[in-house]
């Protein structure tokens, strides 16, 4: 099956440990998708915190939605201000 | 879809756990609430959880869609759908009905009969019915002259014509197509034999074939046959008159000069010749049998009658309806009894020097 991420590992022949990895992706400051997380650690309309493997992703910006989430993603949909990963 | 509303102590964590299990959409918090949407599938399942990790107070109301795919998704449903796709697809092999169709006064327990002999029943195997040789069958019975069998749907569909009484002699020769003699519409039509040439609504000349002499079977072939029909059409009987405006007429004067000649065996004896000095007149001859028993005399006469010219005006506006009526009684003439008089009309045509009325009848009549 086709898969963005595996592509772009394979074109820019980047090492992914995939046991430890994540992926995010920001569309147009209205949608992030997030593979590979491991929890939510925070809710919020302004802020939201998705713990990933090894480390968390910080998301700001103003009507933040948990809009999908299942056992490895996350979608969050709103206006993106601000992502950070510690 | 469902939408569940919960006040769990630490929503993050119930969050995550349900999300390791199920697809979680549109998850939102507020205050102390969390609502978010699942699968009709995951209901129960995230009841049963919720309930597990002791979330109490737990609302789960389903959300009215627009879209029917999504009622496809209740797996009874979907059960009855594949159900019943399953029950149409295997009938479809099946027949569940014979139907026996078209004229059959005399044959029908003879059909029925050859249906027996192969086993052809309700609930048969579509492929166990060889329709050609079941058409011959039935074609070798007598009195039948055209099989055809087709499925229609789930059902065997027999259709059947007799033929005519002694239709072996009718259809043996050559034969003539039937021809109208009438200038007509036709109205209706019922086809006994033959191959029809025209049809209901056609507009049509005296001269036209109605029905060609020969029929053509299921397999295309072509065979002589005695063309009958019972065609009804509306004929169309004109008739019209010629009035002139002047006529010139003759007034006898009563003036008469008698010229005669007496003949024995042809040969003249005696001659009477008066001159004639009418400036108009018109003759008669005749012969008088003046024969006795031994003489045989004849007299030939020849009359001059005068007579004068006088031009005689006609008003033909005054007598508009007699002339009408006359040009009617006329076209009437045609008319048999128990032909139906559908419409009339007449047109009246004027040229220099003379009127012309024309009458049309339209009549229903079973022309073939």
């Amino acid at each position: 099956m086709f898969n963005f991420f595996s592509e772009l590992v394979a074109d820019f022949g980047i090492e992914v440990d995939k046991a430890n990895s994540f992926n995010i992706v920001n569309m147009s400051n209205k949608l992030v998708y997030i593979e590979g997380q491991k929890g939510v650690i925070k809710i919020g309309t302004e802020s939201m915190s998705i713990r990933v493997k090894g480390g968390v992703i910080v998301i700001f910006g103003q009507n933040l939605k948990l809009k999908k989430i299942t056992g490895s993603t996350v979608c969050i949909v709103g206006k993106i201000e601000k992502l950070e990963s510690k | 879809m469902f939408k569940f509303t919960i006040s769990p102590r630490n929503t993050e964590k119930i969050l995550d756990k349900l999300s390791k299990k199920f697809e979680i959409f549109d998850a939102e918090k507020s205050e102390e609430k969390v609502t978010f949407i699942c699968h009709n599938k995951d209901r129960k399942k995230i009841k049963k959880s919720l309930k597990f990790w002791g979330i109490q107070n737990v609302e789960c109301n389903p959300i009215k869609t627009s879209s029917i795919l999504n009622q496809f998704t209740s797996i009874g449903i979907l059960c009855g759908i594949v159900f019943c796709a399953v029950v149409w697809f295997v009938s479809s092999f099946f027949i569940t009905d014979v139907i026996i169709m078209g004229d059959i006064d005399f044959t029908e327990r003879e059909v029925y009969n050859v249906l027996k002999e192969n086993n052809i029943h309700k609930f048969i195997l579509k492929s166990k019915i060889d329709k050609k040789n079941l058409e011959n069958q039935i074609q070798n019975i007598p009195y039948i002259s055209y099989v055809s069998i087709i499925f229609r749907g789930n059902a065997l569909l027999i259709n059947i014509r007799e033929q005519l009484t002694n239709v072996e002699i009718v259809n043996s020769g050559t034969f003539m197509p039937i021809v109208s003699i009438y200038d007509c519409t036709i109205t209706s039509i019922k086809l006994i034999q033959g191959t029809l040439a025209v049809k209901a609504g056609d507009t049509i000349e005296a001269g036209d074939v109605l029905v060609y002499p020969y029929s053509t079977d299921s397999q295309g072939n072509t065979c002589s046959v005695q063309p009958l029909a019972d065609i009804v059409a509306d004929v169309y009987i004109t008739s019209d008159l010629v009035v002139y405006d002047k006529q010139i007429e003759q007034i006898f004067t009563g003036n008469v000069i008698k010229n005669y000649e007496i003949t024995f065996l042809g040969l003249p004896l005696y001659k009477k010749e008066n001159e004639v000095d009418f400036l108009k007149y018109t003759t008669k001859e005749y012969t008088v049998d003046a024969t006795t028993t031994l003489l045989p005399i004849k007299i030939n006469y020849k009359n001059y009658y005068e007579y004068e010219e006088k031009i005689k005006y006609s008003n033909f506006n005054e007598n508009l309806d007699y002339y009408i009526d006359k040009t009617r009684q006329t076209a009437l003439l045609n008319v048999k009894d128990y032909d139906i008089i559908k419409g009339e009309s007449h047109v009246v045509r004027e040229y220099d020097g003379y009127h012309v009325v024309e009458y049309s009848l339209t009549i229903s009549k079973k022309i073939v």
